[in-house]
């Protein structure tokens, strides 16, 4: 038998037992999954090893100058205490990693969500109503159609998660102001609508893994049949 | 009430009574019998009781078991006791040799100085023949009396002199040398020389022979060396000792001759001090009634009376016959019960002055006439009757302690709750069982029609995919209308390859395996195009599946173009760890981020990326991606700094909402988002086989039927809703 052969029924009797949660929750699936979980991880494992820590860390401390190899001790030390982590006594020692992880991650993310996300969107809105650059009158009140839809959008879906409470008396009385209120149903349908688009997305996704994977098994079972 | 017994009719009168109710006489008049001197006998009388103690410690009065004195003691002590039952049974019958006649009165002799009313006192309280009147009596009395019915009477000459006195206790104990007083303490007395030899432990023999032998002195003279005796004693002997001797400060009216006190057996209630309750009950009926409590019976200074007695005349003593028998430490016994301190004294005359208590009655009062009575228990009254502590009261009291002990009181942990509460409870409890009742049913009916349908649309799906798929009927059209990021992404591509050198483009591959089917069968198409351009592609990852995944993509696009080298124009930087820190860092210096393949080459000293710096070195940056997250990772970090670079993305549809506004914005240069994106893409290749198409009919099958089977879903919801709302 053929190695491919071979991988391929693998592969479809794999596909069988996912696909047997039709019937529900069980053992055969759950297996799978374990078994998929336990390769993932053996994978990944053995990929880190070998493209990160061995060709980054190991080898550059073995065979780099002296001046390389110290600044390799940095994260050679930082890596290992990371590793106190596991003890839940000794898990103090990994702190100082985790700090450096988690400063870095974050400092990291939120200069690009400024740079990347914030400054672009913006920059990105106020675009649709620029109608300098339109040819025709169709078109620029097409674009600033968008661009009024676009704006209303973004206000009201802000004005949704405004949780503050109007203060009569010196006292909150729990409701929103009558123009939040208003702004916030507004919002309420634009994230309606962006909820249904992400799960008609999801959908649509799963719905074309499932009919590659259907198409997979037809093709393992038509030679057979042929 | 107080009563005063008329001496000529031996009535009971009112103590407001002048002269007897019965026979009219005065009640305070002398009484006058014959050979018996009213006055001065009765001053006799009244030296005999004073000095009865101290005579009868020295000198030992003349009683015999079976005198008819002993009725009249309330309490004998063991140590007289047992000398009256050596005495009974050893010792010869006893003759008063020693005193004259006058001196040492006898039994009969002190019973003829008596004045009348005692004896009509003794007469009507001496048991009648033939009559049992011992119930006024204690217990102990009435044993004793029982004893000298038994005992053999000796004969009247015998009976002389007065009863014996109260001997302390230590003088009957056991070990005599213990009562050997020191010869020189007595010699240090200036009295002493009168006082008889103190050797206590031939006291006893000595001491009855000089009694029967009548050696006794006079009686003043015989006060004094009793009196050192027992000052002596009480200063040297210890507390138990005085206590024990406590008998002697009691007056000798309890020696009464017409009382017989018969031989009391030793016990050990006997050693204990007199208690009023163990008084005759003769003495409080004489007097006032037991139970009438006042204050001022025990406020009344015998000490005074005693010392004004000389100077008082009968008829102020006659009133008062019990007054000065009372021992002084019953009456300042205030902390006694009631029934045991009884009012049975009037009031004295007004013309006796108050006088003090003899040193010699303070220092023998015994300290229990003092002190508060302890109560003891039962364990302490215990007297050991074997081992060292044989003999001992009250040791060891710690065994009663353990072999008493009991179990500790259990105290319940349950709840109190009222009648109510428990009402409210069980109201509670039928609530929630019924609620429980009720819901299991419809639980169990829930999951089996969500199981039926479950199945039901899998099925339905399953089958109707297989079907579309081999049967293939293509009633679904490719769309005709292209999403403009779609088109944008075709003229990107379009312009790079059609370039005179081939473009080099860095492909980020950023899918899980589980969404390869989706995004492997979009990019297929793409990559397609990229591989007829003989494009260099350089896959990274952020993603540890994705350099697994790299291979089977580039493999399954190279199918369609066997010309395109995929070894030489395919290059695998890997699996690049950190997420959005390392996509920081590749934008920076993509040589350090990723310096190596997977292969463990030097990635940036190839010829495909020979001389590239930057992410903006590169044509154009591929995206394939289904996790928004890293999309917009990718957007932030590495869009900036790739200037002018395109930004492709081929992105799964679950996705394409959150990456459509980089899109609008510009940042991402174009865009193809699932089946749809796929299908446009290849509309606009014109692509007649691409793997799009292949699956499209599915696809809108199934879309199709979604649809449907939503809206039947919604509808049989719908319905049941409004049938169920009637209810």
């Amino acid at each position: 038998m053929a190695p491919d052969l071979l991988w391929t029924l693998i592969a479809f009797f794999l596909t069988i037992l996912v696909l047997s949660y039709v019937l529900g929750d069980n053992a055969l699936f759950r297996m799978v999954m374990m078994i998929f979980v336990g390769i993932s991880a053996g994978y990944g494992a053995v990929l880190l090893f070998y493209q990160v820590i061995m060709p980054r860390l190991i080898t550059p401390l073995m065979t780099a100058p002296p001046a390389d190899r110290m600044v390799l001790i940095i994260p050679a030390v930082l890596s290992i205490l990371l590793l106190f982590k596991l003890s839940p006594r000794l898990s103090i020692l990994g702190n100082p990693s985790m700090a450096l992880l988690t400063g870095v991650g974050a400092a990291v993310a939120i200069g690009g969500a400024v740079s990347g996300t914030l400054f672009g969107q913006i920059s990105g809105t106020i675009s649709l109503f620029d109608l300098s650059g339109l040819s025709s009158a169709g078109s620029a009140i097409s674009q600033l159609f968008g661009g009024i839809v676009l704006l209303t959008g973004t206000i009201c879906s802000l004005a949704y998660f405004h949780f503050g409470a109007r203060k009569k008396g010196g006292e909150n009385t729990g409701a929103q102001p009558a123009i939040i209120q208003l702004l916030a149903g507004i919002g309420k349908v634009f994230i309606a609508i962006t909820l249904g688009a992400l799960f008609a997305g999801v959908l649509a996704a799963s719905l074309a893994a499932l009919i590659e994977r259907l198409d997979f098994l037809i093709n393992v079972i038509k030679p057979m049949i042929s | 009430m107080s009563e005063i017994i008329c001496p000529y009719c031996g009535y009971s009168n009112d103590i407001d009574a002048l002269t007897c109710l019965s026979c009219k006489k005065s009640l305070y008049d002398d009484v006058e019998e014959p050979g018996n001197p009213p006055q001065q006998e009765g001053m006799d009388w009244l030296n005999t009781f004073r000095g009865f103690d101290t005579k009868t410690n020295a000198s030992t009065l003349d009683l015999k078991p079976g005198d008819g004195s002993t009725d009249a003691e309330p309490e004998i002590p063991d140590w007289l006791a047992r000398i009256r039952a050596l005495k009974g049974e050893e010792a010869p019958p006893l003759e008063d040799e020693s005193l004259p006649p006058g001196e040492m009165p006898s039994l009969n002799n002190q019973d003829a100085d008596l004045p009348d009313w005692i004896k009509e006192i003794k007469a009507s309280d001496s048991p009648q023949p033939g009559k049992e009147n011992n119930e006024d009596f204690p217990d102990w009395l009435r044993n004793l009396s029982a004893e000298e019915n038994l005992a053999p009477k000796p004969e009247a000459s015998e009976v002389s002199g007065a009863a014996l006195p109260d001997i302390p206790d230590d003088l009957q104990m056991d070990e005599p040398a213990e009562f050997n007083f020191d010869a020189q303490s007595v010699e240090g007395n200036p009295i002493a020389p009168v006082s008889p030899p103190l050797d206590i432990g031939g006291l006893p023999d000595e001491f009855f022979q000089e009694l029967t032998a009548g050696q006794t002195h006079a009686a003043e003279e015989i006060d004094q060396p009793d009196l050192d005796w027992l000052l002596e004693r009480a200063q040297t002997n210890l507390p138990q000792e005085e206590a024990a001797a406590q008998p002697l400060d009691e007056p000798n009216w309890q020696d009464q001759p017409s009382l017989k006190q018969p031989e009391p057996e030793p016990s050990a209630n006997e050693s204990e001090p007199v208690e009023s309750a163990e008084l005759p009950a003769w003495m409080f009926e004489s007097g006032e009634p037991a139970g009438n409590d006042t204050v001022e019976s025990t406020e009344i200074d015998f000490a005074s009376l005693e010392g004004n007695l000389t100077g008082i005349g009968s008829e102020d003593l006659i009133t008062t016959p019990q007054e000065e028998e009372l021992p002084d430490w019953l009456l300042e016994d205030k902390a006694a019960p009631p029934a045991q301190a009884p009012e049975y004294l009037p009031e004295a005359p007004s013309d006796v002055e108050t006088g003090e208590m003899p040193g010699w009655l303070h220092a023998v009062r015994p300290i229990e006439a003092t002190a508060p009575k302890l109560v003891k228990s039962e364990e302490e009254s215990r007297i050991e009757a074997s081992g060292p502590l044989a003999g001992y009261q009250g040791v060891l009291p710690g065994q009663g302690v353990v072999t008493h002990y009991s179990k500790p009181p259990v105290y319940s942990a349950r709840m109190q709750v009222t009648d109510k509460q428990r009402i409210y409870a069980t109201l509670f409890e039928t609530l929630i069982a019924d609620e429980a009742r009720v819901g299991a049913p419809a639980a169990a009916k829930t999951k089996s029609s969500q199981l039926v349908i479950r199945l039901a649309v899998g099925l339905v799906m399953v089958v109707a995919l297989l079907a579309i798929l081999i049967l293939q009927p293509g009633f679904a059209a490719f769309p005709t209308l292209v999403p403009p990021e779609s088109v944008a992404f075709y003229d990107s591509v379009q312009t790079l390859t059609s370039a005179a050198t081939p473009p080099r483009v860095l492909v980020a591959l950023d899918y899980d395996p589980a969404l390869s089917g989706e995004l492997r069968t979009i990019s297929t198409s793409v990559l397609e195009d990229w591989m007829a351009g003989n494009s260099g592609l350089a896959f990274i990852s952020i993603n540890p599946a994705g350099p697994a995944l790299v291979s089977e993509l580039v493999n399954t696009a190279a199918i369609q173009t066997p010309a395109y080298l995929t070894a030489e124009r395919v290059i695998n930087l890997g699996y690049l760890p950190g997420g959005a820190s390392a996509l920081a860092a590749l934008a920076n210096s993509p040589t350090r981020a990723a310096p190596t393949t997977l292969d463990g080459l030097p990635a940036w000293e190839s010829l495909l990326l020979q001389g590239m710096n930057t992410v903006a070195d590169f044509d154009a940056i591929l995206l394939l991606t289904d996790n928004a997250e890293n999309s917009r990772a990718w957007v932030e970090q590495v869009k900036p700094a790739a200037g002018d670079t395109p930004l492709l993305v081929v992105s799964s549809a679950q996705v394409a909402p959150a990456l459509q506004p980089y899109v609008q914005s510009g940042q991402i240069s174009g865009m193809v988002s699932g089946f749809t994106g796929g299908a446009a893409y290849e509309q606009l290749t014109q692509s007649a086989s691409g793997p799009v198409r292949q699956y499209w009919d599915a696809y809108q099958g199934g879309m199709l039927l979604i649809a449907a089977l939503m809206l039947i879903g919604a509808a049989v919801f719908g319905i049941k809703n409004i049938v169920r709302r009637p209810k």
